[in-house]
């Protein structure tokens, strides 16, 4: 059955516009008779439940035009309800009573006129059936079927203009939804980086030192001299983890601020507290910069983090650092250079205790990375080259922001 | 009796190098040589043949679990003893840590471990009479299991006699051949028998994977097994 479900609002509009159309009607229904007084309070109360009920509505119209008929009265002021009517039919009712409500267009035509040029003369006037009137039969048949059908059609086009506004609104919550989602899927890899980071900085740094401070106490009693290198050992990878640990903590102050995801104007915040930290970081940018979607820019903020972090725990402290973008229209290519920590040749035990922790470290953070730069469509590559310089160059396609 | 063989496989060159004086500061464990990746390390137990390898999970190239797997078929296809594999791993409740004993190690050690427990679990693995850490395996299952639901036991574990179905339950619960011996009034050798009888019934390797068994067949580790 119709759709009855509708806003108290909308029946008390539809009650108040009845009741204006009551009004109106009433002089001329006050000219005429009891029947034009009772069709009139019909179409009235057809036109008050218009949208509550469309069948019902077209169901009291149909009785108030045969009352009016019975009675032999003439067309009335009233009747435009039947226009409302039949809109209401087309924009509110259910499959059925949309049908219902052009068919009701049609035969209400046809009967009007029937009634009006035909049965009337014949039964009302003295003056009966004549050449004139079917002439203007004709022309009231076409004239009534065009301005009855005219309203149905009317509320056709109410009807799918209303449900493409739906259509578009369910689209938007979808989208907001999404979108939500796939916030929600960032945050959470966010989180797994982190714990990952932390298992690779602070489980791993602790798991040698115990390793170390163990074994020195056992052997201790037929190597004395394990014990000092290995004192030496654990207080270097403690440094290191706890450097290791003021990045990552920087890292998770930073993001409790701001935006929950980094964006390329945090990029300078970024290489701020890199420097803040003890490296001379030298960022070069050349080209106009274009403009690239979120995922585009996270991907290009991890990997200069994941750079920079690398550099910062592997490198040459003394060296400086070169972050540089070259931009195109078609996207930008990343290059973070930094002079490995070997190559400037260390102390020997800090040099072994970076070739040791080295290796795996870079190796995991250049996956991060690769994958960061693949899941937006772009390549990556990191290695040392042959003059101990460790180069990440990547490039990222540019691809704005899209709605679909 | 000869020292007890062990082989070092993790990527972090210092933690092996700590695990390496904890090892060779007892008389009767040898380190027989060490590798930094799961590769490595299966190269490693095919050339030097140790009784026990600590594994680390977490390794790039080859994972622990992978490793473990591929240094036991090729023990297998050799027709060699394979060797003892003891899992290290930096949390308690790892799901790599689970898939190598399903792999097949014989039982998981935490990093920070007490080295004593490291040692004695290197030589209660090499002796292979009990299960180290069985209440530690069964909540690493436990937590791995959350809602997955016990499956009802195989028919298989129809096949055991009254007698192994107790001492079942008492391995699935970590007690060591001398202890199933005192507690049943069994000599130490019938409780062996009973025991090796009860993994080739139900097709187990290792006695930790006993445990595994017991606990996702929900089978004797409550209370006392009910025969």
């Amino acid at each position: 059955m119709p759709e009855n479900r509708i806003s108290r609002a909308k029946l008390t509009t539809d009650i108040v516009l009845a009741g204006v159309f009551g009004l109106m009607s009433l002089p001329f229904a006050l000219m005429g008779n009891w029947a034009d007084l009772v069709a009139m309070a019909l179409f009235v109360s057809a036109l008050a439940v218009r949208r509550l009920a469309p069948a019902w509505s077209l169901g009291i119209a149909w009785c108030a035009a045969t009352v009016q008929m019975a009675a032999l009265r003439d067309l009335q002021f009233y009747d435009f309800a039947v226009l409302g009517v039949l809109y209401s039919t087309a924009a509110h009712g259910g499959r059925l009573v949309k049908w219902l409500g052009l068919v009701s267009a049609g035969v209400g035509a046809l009967i009007a006129t029937v009634y009006l040029q035909v049965l009337m003369p014949i039964f009302g006037d003295t003056s009966g059936l004549t050449p004139e009137n079917l002439i203007a039969a004709a022309f009231i048949l076409v004239a009534s079927l065009a301005l009855l059908v005219l309203a149905w059609t009317a509320g056709l086009l109410a009807r799918s203009v209303r449900e493409g506004r739906e259509v578009r609104r369910r689209e938007e919550v979808a989208n907001r939804e999404r979108a939500l989602v796939e916030y929600r899927y960032t945050v959470e890899q966010e989180r797994n980086r982190i714990a990952r980071d932390m298992h690779d900085v602070v489980a791993h740094s602790l798991a040698v030192v115990i390793a170390q401070a163990d074994g020195a106490r056992f052997a201790a009693k037929t190597r004395p001299d394990a014990a000092s290198e290995a004192l030496q050992t654990i207080s270097g990878v403690a440094r290191g983890a706890l450097g290791d640990v003021r990045v990552l903590l920087a890292e998770l102050r930073h993001r409790e601020g701001g935006a929950p995801q980094p964006v390329l104007d945090d990029l300078g915040e970024l290489i701020e507290g890199v420097v803040a930290a003890g490296l001379d970081v030298r960022r070069v940018e050349t080209g106009e910069p274009c403009e690239l979607g979120t995922g585009h820019q996270i991907a290009v903020y991890r990997i200069v983090q994941e750079a920079l972090t690398n550099a910062l725990r592997h490198g040459d402290p003394g060296a400086p650092v070169e972050v540089r973008f070259d931009w195109t229209p078609t996207g930008v290519s990343l290059m973070i250079a930094n002079r490995l920590a070997d190559a400037a040749g260390g102390p020997g035990t800090t040099a072994t205790g970076a070739t040791a922790t080295g290796p795996t470290g870079a190796r995991h953070g250049i996956t991060g990375m690769r994958e960061r730069a693949q899941l937006v469509g772009g390549t990556l590559s990191a290695e040392p080259g042959g003059d101990g310089v460790f180069r990440v160059v990547a490039s990222i396609p540019a691809q704005p922001r899209s709605t679909a | 009796m000869n020292a007890i063989r062990v082989a070092l496989v993790d990527d972090q060159a210092l933690f092996r190098s700590g695990v390496r004086m904890l090892v060779e500061s007892q008389p009767d464990l040898e380190v027989v040589g060490e590798a930094g990746d799961g590769a490595a390390g299966v190269a490693l137990a095919a050339t030097t043949r140790p009784d026990v390898v600590l594994m680390d999970v977490r390794m790039p190239q080859l994972d622990g679990i992978q490793a473990t797997e591929r240094i036991l078929a090729e023990a297998e296809r050799a027709g060699r003893r394979a060797p003892r594999i003891l899992v290290l791993t930096t949390f308690d409740l790892d799901e790599n840590a689970a898939k190598a004993i399903r792999a097949g190690a014989s039982g998981f050690v935490l990093k920070d471990a007490d080295p004593e427990f490291l040692l004695a679990a290197i030589r209660t693995v090499h002796q292979g009479n009990q299960v180290i850490a069985a209440s530690a395996t069964r909540e690493l299952f436990a937590h791995l299991a959350r809602g997955s639901g016990r499956r009802p036991a195989p028919t298989s574990w129809a096949e055991l006699t009254p007698r192994e179905r107790e001492i079942f339950g008492f391995a699935a619960r970590g007690l060591s051949n001398s202890e199933i011996a005192a507690s049943e009034f069994l000599s130490e050798a019938t409780v062996k028998t009973h025991v090796s009888r009860i993994l080739a019934k139900l097709g187990l390797r290792d006695r930790v994977q006993l445990v595994v068994f017991a606990y996702e067949h929900d089978l004797g580790t409550s209370d006392h097994p009910a025969g």
